[in-house]
């Protein structure tokens, strides 16, 4: 036992870039891979890991002085840096015990399957790592692996039944049937429903807001290394770097412009994997009707949800400046699809009720960020990052359910805040999932199918 | 060499499982030399459509796929896994290709 012990630390030891691939190509072979692909597969995990510790730290000294400067001219103290959600879940996957989370979300969705307590078979691996981030946060508050995995694992119960719930609707807006959305940011329609249903009574008419005309319009401030060019600039500018400022500008275009393209090697390194165990769990439940459930992209084609985000940006920036007690600067993930995709689909796509939700998120985005920034920064820390030392912090601005994340952290800290809006989130399911029985027949009926529910 | 591309919101989760699901496929039928997909950003997509020969749409919306100056292939099978034979040889044959093994 001391030598498996010894032999197990050795292995941990070595660095998750190392450490991951060997897992992955493990459960490569397990899953039934030959050994040279589960070998590719585990290695380009570990690419992965490495490469986004080089574009972390690359923006970390090439954005982090400018940023310094900014501070400095202006006394706003804004000290961590917002990465987005590819480098920080990025990070997620480098985390020593991530790969838990990988075995939990399986054996928890085949347990479901079996009890017939879902009909979603969740094949979207990527979400693992948003699973394993509540994991870690709750981890990192409470200091057991235990409680972050029981936390990850409630998670992904919330997110079948949510992806049960709502199946109709999806298909609906998709055109697709057999789909459900287990993605975490839909949790947050919990909330976002009854407000989204208060709002119906503020705007009672349905006014045609052209969206894609919209779009066409203001489309190019949402590509990553548009928006990037001119935060940079501004930074610079505000920092007194003056025609330098320019050059800062197109660094920061090229952070955000890298991290979309070491990020989708994570996906290369686990589709296989994932292809593999799916292909095994559908094979186990012939003859029944699943659900697969996938990531919220394929509603991405929805021009309202990209014009809400766009919208969002200024008052995020205003908001982040003024705030107090918010020291993070939103920029990596500006285009923050965590609330608009969700409200999408709880305010039936109409712009007005969905800005009205966003703008509402935003403080919620700021402060949650803040209170998490030490956590992240310290993760990156140990897994290998040259983070510069002038003391800059990384963050993660408008994560997916910021609020039931913030609130589960601050219930475990032992705020009476916190487990107040946790009981509160808690009750609020008991509606939301009635109410969206009704929301269901009524997609089945607009669609002419029959409905099939619980 | 034919290039497809594929696209969702940021390029790096669910078209790149699409991208890689492609790209093996073409492997196993002897294609990777004629045939290659890649994944981006959907907000960038215009930018992609000039060096490509093939978008496979995974953002379907209401059962349409978008107009492009490019042909398109709905892709929802590719990501789900159910009707996924179909789905590339609908691909390969928009191509223009043989599969060779």
């Amino acid at each position: 036992m001391e030598v498996l012990q010894t032999v197990f630390q050795w292995i941990l030891n070595l660095g998750s870039s190392v450490f991951m691939p060997l897992i992955v190509f493990l459960i490569g072979l397990i899953v039934g891979l030959k050994p040279g692909k589960a070998f590719s597969a585990g290695l380009t995990l570990g690419v992965a890991i490495t490469g986004i510790n080089l574009v972390v730290s690359y923006m970390g000294t090439s954005i982090g002085t400018p940023v310094q400067g900014f501070v400095e001219a202006t006394g706003i103290e804004l000290t961590a840096l917002d990465m987005g959600w590819a480098p920080a879940l990025g990070l997620v996957w480098s985390w020593r015990y991530v790969f838990l989370m990988f075995v939990i979300q399986i054996v928890i969705n085949v347990i479901m399957l079996l009890i017939k307590q879902t009909d979603t078979l969740n094949v979207d691996m990527w979400n693992v790592a948003n699973q394993g981030f509540t994991a870690f946060l709750i981890y990192c508050v409470t200091g057991s692996v235990i409680a972050g995995f029981v936390a990850g694992g409630i998670q992904v119960i919330l997110e079948l039944k949510n992806s049960d719930a709502t199946k109709f609707q999806i298909q609906e807006l998709t055109g697709c049937p057999s789909i459900g959305m287990p993605h975490p940011m839909f949790l947050s329609n919990v909330i976002f429903y009854p407000i989204a249903r208060l709002l119906d009574k503020v705007f009672p008419e349905e006014t045609k807001i052209d969206c894609e005309a919209l779009q066409d319009k203001i489309g190019i401030f949402g590509e990553n290394h548009v928006i990037g060019f001119i935060l940079g600039t501004i930074i610079g500018l505000i920092a007194g770097q003056g025609t330098a400022a320019l050059a800062t500008g197109v660094m920061a275009a090229t952070a955000l412009t890298l991290f979309p393209m070491v990020s989708k090697l994570f996906m290369t390194a686990l589709t296989p994997i994932s292809e593999a165990a799916n292909g095994w769990v559908q094979k186990r439940f012939p003859g029944r009707d699943l659900a697969i459930g996938l990531d919220w992209p394929i509603l991405a084609g929805n021009a309202e949800i990209w014009v809400a985000i766009i919208l969002t940006i200024p008052v995020a920036l205003g908001v982040s400046l003024v705030l107090p007690g918010n020291t993070v600067l939103p920029f990596g993930n500006l285009m923050n699809v965590c609330v608009c995709a969700a409200a999408f689909v709880s305010c039936k796509g109409d712009l007005r009720k969905m800005l009205v939700i966003s703008f509402i998120m935003v403080p919620i985005l700021c402060w949650s960020a803040s209170d998490f920034a030490p956590m992240l920064t310290q993760l990156a820390n140990e897994v290998g990052g040259t983070l510069p030392s002038n003391g800059l912090q990384l963050a993660w601005w408008g994560m997916d359910i910021a609020e039931i994340r913030w609130a589960a952290v601050e219930a475990c800290r032992g705020s009476i805040g916190g487990i107040a809006a946790l009981a509160v989130y808690l009750g609020l399911c008991f509606p939301y999932f009635k109410n969206q029985k009704q929301e269901e027949r009524a997609a089945c009926e607009r669609m002419g199918v029959e409905y099939i529910g619980k | 060499m034919k290039t497809i591309i594929t696209a969702c919101a940021g390029g790096i989760a669910s078209s790149a499982t699409v991208a890689s699901k492609i790209n093996r496929r073409l492997k196993d039928a002897g294609l990777s030399n004629e045939a290659k997909c890649t994944a981006v950003d959907i907000k960038s997509l215009d930018l992609f459509f000039s060096g490509a020969d093939l978008y496979v749409s995974i953002t379907p919306v209401r059962g349409r796929v978008i107009e492009a100056p490019i042909p398109v292939i709905n892709g929802m099978a590719m990501l789900t896994g159910i009707g996924a034979d179909a789905c590339f040889d609908e691909i390969v044959k928009t191509l223009g290709l043989e599969p060779r093994k």
